[in-house]
């Protein structure tokens, strides 16, 4: 009798803990409507959670729709935003695809044909009208929306005024200045131009992009006729080699912030995230820090400054596309986007008040919330004279690699800059032959 | 006729056994059923994957391409076999020092020492740190600008960028994580001496040192050997603490084989070629594995 009861015990227990990998998705693929016609869904959002400023945007956004739409349930999956594509491709793959997703660049899931195109959705609140060119652009691939921006990124070098001024350095306008202002700075004993060239490559990469965009130059454009201009880059960073730190090799944001924080760099790359990483480490570069625009390159006419968007996009193959496009609806509203831009750093949208954002920044840096809005009005003014859109490269997180690798072995001075030309061509083609 | 007779027999063989033990097999059933569907069928789809062109960033992928996966490692790949020999390396060095770190430490370990439990206790301190925090922690001592290394040794040395120092950098880290376990692992061999031996080798004219090598060491060898071989499977999987210091690089200066499965499959959303390199390093591993009981074996023999 036991004995049964042991075997019926062991089934049960046995059935349960298969219950468990069973497809979470049966609750999501319930009706959008209830009888009453209420708006019923669960919604599965993939937001990057790393610092508690983002997920207190995500808390407020899961509460503004909840109360304006009671039958709408939000779970977030906060990831990094180095693991959300990793994550966001495997959910895809095995058909079981979050409904929403904060993108920064749509190129690999538009690639992956995982996003709902959004033009069908835009109405009198949300149109490219009321948003920054560049930014709604960079959610475009071949003319259609994946994705509305939230936020603009605006990208640029920025100086150490207190440095520039102590050796009495003038703005860079040339590269010539650049090259001469580093040799200046490194001659006293500070470093003038410092990198972040570890980790996985991004930064490295982002960088070099940086300064190929002021010489007309996308990083993916290895052929014959863009020899020259790839060249004159890295010239140009092979001049100014002996000016980085040496430990730059082994840095990712964090320790290239730190080095800014303590005073010892004379130009950097950064962006509108500018404050919510220098904060990490201390506020005294706040009150020493200038964006300028990276001047143009012997190929280039002008400066051109990169401007990326982070925005939310809709996955094709979520059921509740209508309760999706509410969440984005209620994200995009000027409240909400003056939460999400004043936290972090400047919305994409054209009609939130300055005002609104301010008093967020306030709370949320209340040491030095004057000095962020100085600063965001200085990238938003570069972004207007000199921006143009993020180029979107397919599969650029393995020319990422490819580009680290011989940038940093020609600032070693392991190889020269025709070599490295050579080898960042080779690695960039065969990546796009495959 | 007779056919049908033995297959029957089997069958009521097995009935019989199964209502005998059905409890037993009911016990066993949640890790078979484990087994299968997170052991078993992740492995047959991986080996399936690694002859397909599975990408998933191009839509269609997917189809069977034969051994091309494996040519493309083996013979045009540039930094395939700088890898596998990165790996060896990786394994090699840290198991072997972490040996031979642990053998002395459990020795002390193992005298009746004031406060010993708390010296057992501390000693556990790095096996459960979580290891991205360690290697966090190990990328900011190792910092050439701001390190603690540097400031200690008055030093200017970029630990993790040269490539004369980045090796034995990371290996120090991963030494120092896998020393307690190793250092457990010889302890609880060292306490399975008995006494008896050592006083009948001390009797017989031994030196400690002579006891040690002659009576301790081959009495735990069957310890020392199954602990050996977890290690060396462990740190051959073992992903984060490079990932978390160099990320494999500079380029694939430090790159082994579990970074580069991680960086074709889910960096490059190579699943075909993710998946080759992943059959591959389990086939290195099991030819290592046997070698090394072959070679162990040979030796015990001797």
């Amino acid at each position: 009798m036991h004995r049964k009861l042991l075997f019926v015990f062991l089934c049960l227990l046995l059935a349960f803990s298969l219950a468990g990998c069973g497809n979470s998705e049966t609750a999501s693929q319930e009706e959008d409507h209830s009888n009453s016609g209420e708006l019923k869904a669960n919604l599965k959002i993939m937001w990057p959670g790393t610092s508690e400023t983002e997920k207190e945007v995500a808390a407020k956004l899961k509460e503004k729709v909840e109360s304006d739409y009671s039958g709408i349930n939000i779970e977030f999956i906060f990831l990094s935003w180095s693991d959300m594509e990793q994550k966001m491709a495997v959910m895809v793959q095995s058909g079981d695809s979050p409904d929403l997703m904060m993108v920064q660049d749509i190129t690999n899931p538009v690639a992956m044909d995982a996003l709902e195109p959004l033009d069908g959705y835009l109405n009198d609140a949300i149109n490219e009208e009321k948003f920054i060119p560049a930014a709604w652009e960079n959610m475009q691939s071949g003319g259609t929306l994946y994705a509305v921006p939230g936020l603009a990124i605006i990208y640029s070098h920025v100086l150490n005024t207190q440095l520039f001024e102590a050796y009495g350095i003038d703005t860079p306008e040339t590269w010539d200045d650049v090259i001469s202002a580093s040799h200046t700075l490194k001659e006293n004993g500070k470093y003038g131009y410092a990198m972040a060239n570890g980790g996985e490559g991004r930064f490295a990469f982002r960088d070099f992009m940086m300064v190929s965009l002021s010489n007309d130059l996308v990083p993916d454009q290895v052929d014959d006729s863009n020899k020259e201009k790839y060249l004159e880059v890295l010239h140009f960073f092979n001049d100014i080699a002996g000016d980085m730190p040496e430990s730059q090799i082994t840095w990712e944001y964090p320790e290239l912030f730190k080095a800014w924080e303590a005073g010892d760099v004379g130009i950097m790359h950064t962006g509108n995230y500018f404050t919510a990483n220098v904060i990490d480490h201390g506020n005294e570069a706040m009150d020493r820090t200038r964006p300028f625009a990276f001047p143009a390159g012997p190929s280039a006419d002008k400066p051109q400054i990169m401007v990326g968007a982070v925005g939310m996009a809709m996955f094709k193959d979520s059921k509740h596309k209508e309760a999706a496009w509410k969440v984005i609806e209620a994200l995009m509203s000027p409240d909400m986007l003056a939460q999400w831009g004043g936290s972090i750093n400047t919305t994409a949208a054209n009609f939130v008040e300055t005002a609104m954002l301010e008093e967020v920044a306030e709370s949320v840096y209340p040491d030095v919330y004057k000095q962020h809005v100085a600063l965001s009005q200085k990238w938003s003014e570069l972004a207007e004279q000199y921006g143009v859109p993020m180029p979107k490269i397919l599969m650029q997180n393995q020319m990422e690699k490819v580009v680290q690798s011989a940038l940093v072995r020609m600032l070693k001075r392991e190889i020269t800059p025709e070599e490295a030309y050579e080898e960042i061509r080779n690695g960039i083609e065969k990546i796009k032959e495959n | 006729m007779v056919a049908v007779m033995g297959v029957d027999i089997m069958f009521d063989t097995i009935k019989l056994n199964f209502k005998k033990f059905n409890i037993a097999y009911m016990f066993i059933l949640p890790t078979l059923l484990y087994l299968l569907v997170f052991q078993i069928y992740p492995l047959v789809e991986s080996v399936r994957l690694s002859f397909t062109d599975l990408s998933f960033i191009k839509p269609g992928s997917g189809n069977y391409v034969g051994l091309e996966n494996y040519k493309e490692l083996l013979f045009r790949d540039p930094n395939f076999w700088t890898i596998v020999l990165n790996s060896f390396v990786w394994v090699l060095a840290s198991t072997v020092f972490q040996y031979a770190l642990a053998i002395p430490a459990a020795v002390i370990l193992n005298q009746k020492l004031k406060l010993r439990f708390l010296w057992r206790g501390l000693m556990m301190v790095p096996w459960v740190t979580p290891v991205v925090i360690m290697g966090l922690i190990w990328k900011w001592i190792y910092d050439g600008d701001y390190g603690l290394l540097n400031y200690y040794l008055n030093t200017d040395i970029v630990w993790l960028g040269d490539s004369t120092t980045v090796w034995p950098a990371v290996l120090l880290a991963s030494i120092w994580k896998g020393l307690p376990y190793a250092t457990i692992m010889v302890l609880a061999g060292l306490q399975g001496v008995p006494y008896s031996l050592l006083e009948a080798a001390y009797i017989d004219g031994c030196s400690k040192l002579q006891a040690f090598y002659r009576v301790t060491i081959p009495v735990m060898m069957p310890i020392l050997v199954v602990s050996t071989m977890i290690s060396i499977v462990l740190t051959w999987t073992k992903f984060e603490m490079i990932w978390v210091l160099t990320a494999g690089g500079p380029g694939v200066e430090t790159s082994i084989l579990p970074t580069y499965i991680y960086t074709k499959a889910f960096q490059n959303f190579d699943m075909g070629v993710g998946s080759a390199v992943a059959v591959l390093s389990m086939f290195a591993m099991i030819v290592f594995v046997v070698i090394y009981f072959k070679v162990l074996y040979r030796l015990n023999n001797d």
